[in-house]
């Protein structure tokens, strides 16, 4: 299996994407409206953005295509679920410590306030 | 909604075939998911806001596909000139989108551009031409520069180019005569049906003092710049004599009066055909200037 240090460092899309899957099983649209959640709408993933990145994604065995489907309701014969593979889990988090690595270093450097001033400054 | 989704699907065809074929479907589904919750609840603002957002990744993603048509793992992150092995790449072949902004100041900026550029050369007409080349001494220099070096080369070859091949030097009898400068708009020496159908309005621009009406000396009359006091009889005989000598004035001048009037002026295109000798519709040097002297019989 590919060392997950090669595939670093990810684009925000493909880090973001790959935070979504993490936690379900999404479609696209699905992981459209999560990326917006998670950055607060500040990263809206375009149609041709996201299967761009999905397309490279599977490719690079990141994630895969579930033949399951969660959301029956929704459900479409259009609608392709993805999930995160074992490696796109390794890649993500290598990802997460190398962004949590260069935090540490802007606090350090006092780029950034403490965590504490921080999730106060945002609440 | 039916007429986004059409519009989309259009749009997709911009995509690499492949791309399309396994993507299509699903694009086009999460556009009128996200057309849908837009319309629900950002009403016309967000969907303009939408739609230039969803042109903008339209434009982007259609070229990096085109770029990138092989799924390579190493394009998943940034350093993409990595898995290129040092080629130069673009900025565009990562997965970051430009704002949508930023776009639109491009846009904007391109149109402030052309349009500027559009108007500059439509009211540069009639002043100095840009030239491509040097009226430097040298024939080695392409293009001018100030330089007190002598060129240590000069090139054997040189370019001779005339000029105007195509414009014939203008006919000295239409130069004196400007009723006739005036009446050969295109300046081809020569008076076309059309410009003899024009002919009134031609004429116009010749009423310098717009009086309504052309003088002897608006049609060409002239002393010269003597400074000597002429006798006036003198001078309204010469007058009458320059629109009675030249067949053009004499044809225009109807009364016979050495003054073009403005119903003879109006009457400017049908009085020209009498000119027309050989009846084709033109008036031509032949035509127009003024008769030889008759031969004086020995």
């Amino acid at each position: 299996m590919q060392p997950p240090k090669d595939l670093l460092p990810l684009t925000p899309p493909v880090f973001h994407i790959l935070l979504a899957l993490s936690g379900e099983e999404l479609h696209g649209y699905g992981i459209m409206q999560d990326v917006a959640r998670q950055t607060d709408g500040d990263l809206q993933l375009g149609p041709g953005t996201l299967y761009g990145c999905l397309k490279r994604m599977l490719a690079a065995g990141l994630v895969e295509e579930s033949d399951e489907r969660p959301d029956p309701a929704m459900d479409d014969e259009r609608r392709r679920y993805y999930r995160v593979t074992e490696l796109g889990q390794r890649v993500v988090r290598a990802e997460a410590q190398r962004l949590e690595n260069a935090v540490s270093v802007a606090r350090t450097r006092k780029l950034l306030g403490s965590r504490k001033a921080t999730a106060e400054g945002r609440s | 909604m039916h007429w986004a989704r059409r519009v989309y699907r259009i749009l997709l065809y911009a995509y690499p075939a492949a791309f399309r074929r396994r993507y299509g479907q699903e694009m086009e589904q999460t556009f009128c998911d996200r057309y849908q919750d837009i319309a629900q609840t950002a009403g016309l603002s967000g969907l303009l806001r939408f739609a230039a957002h969803a042109c903008a990744d339209w434009a982007v993603t259609t070229v990096r596909e085109r770029l990138s048509p092989t799924p390579v793992p190493a394009q998943l992150c940034g350093a993409a000139g990595r898995a290129l092995d040092a080629v130069p790449v673009f900025y565009m072949c990562g997965d970051y989108s430009p704002r949508s902004g930023a776009l639109m100041n491009g846009a904007v900026l391109s149109l402030a551009l052309f349009g500027a550029l559009v108007v500059v050369l439509g009211h540069s007409e009639g002043r100095r031409r840009s030239l491509v080349g040097s009226h430097h001494p040298s024939r080695s220099h392409l293009l001018p520069a100030r330089t007190a070096a002598e060129p240590s080369t000069d090139l054997e070859s040189e370019i001779k180019v005339r000029a105007y091949p195509d414009e014939l030097p203008i006919s000295p009898y239409f130069r004196v005569i400007l009723v006739l400068g005036a009446l050969d708009v295109n300046q081809d020496n020569f008076i076309s049906s059309y410009e003899i159908s024009i002919a009134d309005r031609s004429l116009k621009p010749l009423d310098k003092n717009r009086d309504g009406m052309l003088t002897a000396e608006e049609c060409g009359f002239h002393f010269g710049n003597t400074k000597r006091k002429l006798d006036a009889q003198f001078v309204n005989g010469a007058r009458l004599a320059f629109m009675r000598i030249h067949p053009v004035l004499a044809t225009l001048d109807i009364d016979h009066d050495a003054r073009i009037s403005i119903s003879e002026i109006k009457r400017a295109p049908t009085q020209l055909l009498i000119l027309d000798k050989d009846e084709d519709g033109a008036l031509t040097d032949i035509e127009l200037g003024p008769e030889p002297p008759h031969k004086v019989s020995k």
